[in-house]
């Protein structure tokens, strides 16, 4: 497994993000973290990655427990948040150098193919810079070095569909054998991407496995569509696991077309 | 990695260091013009703002490069890059040393070559203050600055901890009055300061620990209140911190035959002059002590005001002393009264007795201490026989050089005294002599003006007690000290015998003093406070 967590837990004062969630990714997986907003996603990816610490339990990175991961772990792990702060008074073209003396492993030439095939202007600085192109700037920088994990929290957030196939299409063109893990309640897109899927709601996880395994343990909660309808998409399992968890009952029409 | 960090901070923060760099030169250029005694109009203007406008600047550029790579913030891109954390801590104080304390060195370097130092001494102590800078000021700034993410935060931090250290003081001043703070406005403070100093450091690096090497923000804190808290109350007692600084005498037992006795058979001349009384005085006196520093006077009207304190009773002792050579001179750091009834019951005791007059010494007339006593007590036993002791805190200085210039030479420089500038005003009313000095200024020095057939005008002392080494001031490294003579009386109440018509053959003695001993005595009576009242 590339991530495994062991009851992790992570309260908020009084408020529980996480409850007691054990989560194991397979390695060279790409495995969907779905959740509603609010659900735990990023407390997850954020306490993986070492930037808040668990109340409880423990999580294992690349094999190494996340409290104690250092620049070589970080070395092997590609990061894209739609939260993620980027130096705005900077041009494109600084931030790349910066980012690429970070890494030892760092591919200038994929670095380039990146930057030209993501249309990243070099000049421009990243203030003026839209929301898609920051993504697509922050997915330059956590690609060239050849990541064994990519972590995609959020990633098409707010962008519309023409930005989000262009990122889509970037990341599975230059992943290669890496690993991914990609939070998200843009539930379509994840299905076009997603070998796993992991599924959160208030911050316990619901199911976790291959994607086919999920279809399958959610018939029963789809009993009710009719015969010959079109095959339950994603949004409509990841809804009707979400009602039952809440004690809601199913919805009788069945999956959308 | 670090350079790659650096480069960065400088590609976003350039404009910012520009500026910054702009001020200290300002402020560099108006010290220089401000001369010796602000001859140049504009520089005595801008003197002021541009030291306010340095220390933002400073303080400001320190805090927004920490604030790049924010240590409290979730969504900061060096959380996810594979960096050293030593690195990026590294990578924020190189940047300070080199945007802020590079240029202050070499502003500093030039100015006092302007002024005339020479090359070798102007470089070591600028060195000195540069350092200092770092270790007192930017470090500390720089720990505050990892717990907050923005501007905003920050100054709302300075603002929390501001408030903790002014209430801090408050409820200090109200609960112990005067002893809040034993050494303040002594000659000993600077170890108390020391202390502080070194106190802020070590919060500032158990900080910086805490939060590149654990990002415990909220633990960080804390610890940042406390410091402010400790600030106030952790206070060096009188006795430890002279007890140090006579350690630290230059010449250990100079002060041997030194000798006080009390001499009831020389009652001094009634003296119809009564100090002001802090008892009297309001909560609007504390706040103006407080604003001029004196934090010690503050507490002490506030205290009075508190507890509704009487008037005080002055009581005058004859002290003869003994031992104390020519041309030397006695300073009294601090006496505390402690008066006990005959079953050796301590009844009153305070650290600070009241002034010892040490003029009647030189023509061999034994010193008065004034006492000062609150009535209540001294109505309870004023007619009871008491035991006194006097504890003296004491420094004997001798005179380190003299320095012989005529009256109206307008530049000069000494060894002892640096490089010193004379000027009478228009009105020939009075000489003032300023100084400029690579190092520690002279705390104790006098000068007296002689005119022709060895006439001269009385000595003017200027001793304020300051035994701390060599340590510069934040915003220039070099001391500025001086003091004035008047040479005429307009209303014509004091003749001078040397007056502004003779300055073209007068010289001035300028006589610098220099500690030899810190050392202690003590003088215990019998007594009956009633039969040393001083007529009021």
């Amino acid at each position: 497994m590339i991530i495994e967590t062991q009851d992790l837990s992570k309260s908020y004062g009084r408020v529980e993000a996480l409850k007691g969630l054990s989560l194991a990714v397979p390695e060279g997986s790409i495995f969907a973290l779905l959740g509603a907003n609010g659900a735990g996603k990023t407390t997850i990816i954020k306490t993986l990655l070492n930037i808040i610490e668990p109340t409880r339990g423990r999580a294992l990175l690349l094999g190494v427990d996340s409290r104690a991961i250092g620049p070589e772990v970080l070395a092997q792990i590609g990061y894209v948040s739609e939260s993620q702060v980027l130096p705005g008074r900077l041009r494109v073209a600084q931030f790349l150098d910066y980012v690429r003396a970070c890494y030892p492993r760092w591919d200038r030439a994929a670095e380039d193919e990146l930057r030209r095939g993501l249309q990243l202007p070099a000049e421009r600085r990243i203030g003026a810079l839209s929301h898609g192109m920051r993504l697509k700037l922050a997915l330059a920088c956590a690609l060239p070095f050849r990541p064994r994990l990519l972590i995609l929290d959020e990633p098409f957030s707010g962008l519309d569909a023409l930005v989000r196939d262009e990122v889509i299409e970037g990341f599975l063109r230059h992943a290669g054998e890496t690993s991914i893990l990609i939070s998200s309640h843009e539930l379509d897109e994840v299905e076009r991407l997603a070998t796993h899927v992991g599924v959160v709601d208030d911050g316990r996880l619901l199911f976790q496995g291959p994607l086919a395994e999920l279809r399958e343990r959610a018939r029963p909660l789809l009993a009710s569509a009719p015969p010959g309808a079109p095959r339950a998409s994603l949004r409509d399992i990841f809804v009707a696991m979400a009602r039952k968890a809440r004690g809601v009952r199913p919805r009788a029409e069945g999956p959308r077309p | 990695m670090i350079g790659s960090i650096l480069r960065k901070d400088l590609q976003l923060l350039w404009p910012m260091v520009l500026l910054v760099t702009l001020i200290q030169a300002c402020l560099q250029w108006t010290w220089y013009k401000f001369g010796f005694f602000g001859e140049d109009l504009a520089a005595r203007e801008l003197l002021h703002p541009l030291t306010v406008a340095w220390f933002a600047g400073v303080i400001g550029l320190t805090a927004v490069v920490v604030q790049q790579d924010a240590v409290p913030a979730l969504d900061q891109d060096w959380l996810i890059r594979p960096l050293q954390r030593s690195h990026l801590l590294i990578a924020k104080l190189v940047f300070v040393a080199l945007t802020i304390c590079v240029p202050m060195f070499l502003l500093d370097v030039a100015r006092a070559l302007a002024t005339g130092f020479p090359l070798g001494p102007a470089l070591a102590e600028v060195a000195f203050k540069e350092t200092l800078v770092i270790a007192w000021l930017l470090v500390p700034v720089l720990a505050l600055a990892t717990l907050t993410a923005s501007a905003a935060e920050l100054l709302l931090l300075g603002a929390v901890l501001v408030g903790v250290y002014a209430v801090g003081l408050s409820a200090a001043a109200l609960l112990w009055g005067g002893d809040s703070c034993p050494t303040c406005n002594t000659g000993v403070v600077w170890l108390q300061r020391l202390l502080q100093h070194l106190g802020v450091l070590l919060g500032a690096y158990t900080i910086l620990a805490l939060q590149y090497y654990r990002r415990r923000t909220q633990l960080a804190r804390a610890v940042a209140v406390l410091g402010a808290v400790l600030l106030v109350f952790l206070q060096l007692p009188w006795s430890a911190a002279f007890a140090l600084q006579s350690w630290l005498s230059p010449e250990p037992g100079a002060a041997a035959r030194v000798s006080f006795t009390f001499a009831p058979q020389d009652q001094p001349a009634a003296d119809a002059a009564t100090p002001a009384n802090p008892a009297r005085m309001g909560v609007g006196r504390a706040a103006r002590a407080l604003l001029a520093g004196d934090l010690n006077r503050a507490a002490q009207y506030l205290q009075n005001r508190a507890l509704g304190n009487a008037p005080d009773v002055a009581l005058q002792l004859p002290v003869r002393i003994a031992g104390v050579p020519a041309d030397e001179r006695l300073l009294v750091d601090q006496a505390q009264l402690t008066l006990w009834n005959t079953q050796a019951r301590k009844l009153y005791s305070s650290s600070n007795a009241g002034p010892l007059d040490l003029s009647p010494v030189a023509s061999g007339e034994p010193a008065v201490q004034r006492l000062l006593i609150p009535v209540a007590f001294y109505r309870s036993f004023g007619a009871s026989p008491l035991r006194l002791r006097l504890d003296y805190s004491l420094t004997l200085v001798r005179l380190q050089a003299q320095q012989r210039m005529p009256a109206l030479a307008r530049r000069f420089q000494a060894p002892s005294l640096g490089r010193c500038a004379l000027n009478l005003d228009p009105e020939a009313l009075s000489m003032s002599l300023r100084c400029k000095k690579l190092g520690a200024a002279p705390f104790c020095l006098s000068a007296t003006l002689y005119g022709t057939q060895g006439r001269h005008n009385p000595e003017v002392l200027n001793c304020d007690p300051d035994y701390r080494p060599d340590l510069p001031s934040l915003t220039y490294g070099t001391s500025f000290y001086g003091l004035e003579l008047p040479v005429h009386d307009r209303s014509g109440m004091i003749h001078y015998p040397v007056e502004g018509s003779e300055l073209g053959e007068a010289y001035l003695l300028i006589r610098v003093y220099a500690v030899r001993e810190h050392f202690t005595r003590a003088l215990d009576t019998p007594i009956k406070l009633e039969e040393w009242r001083a007529p009021s």
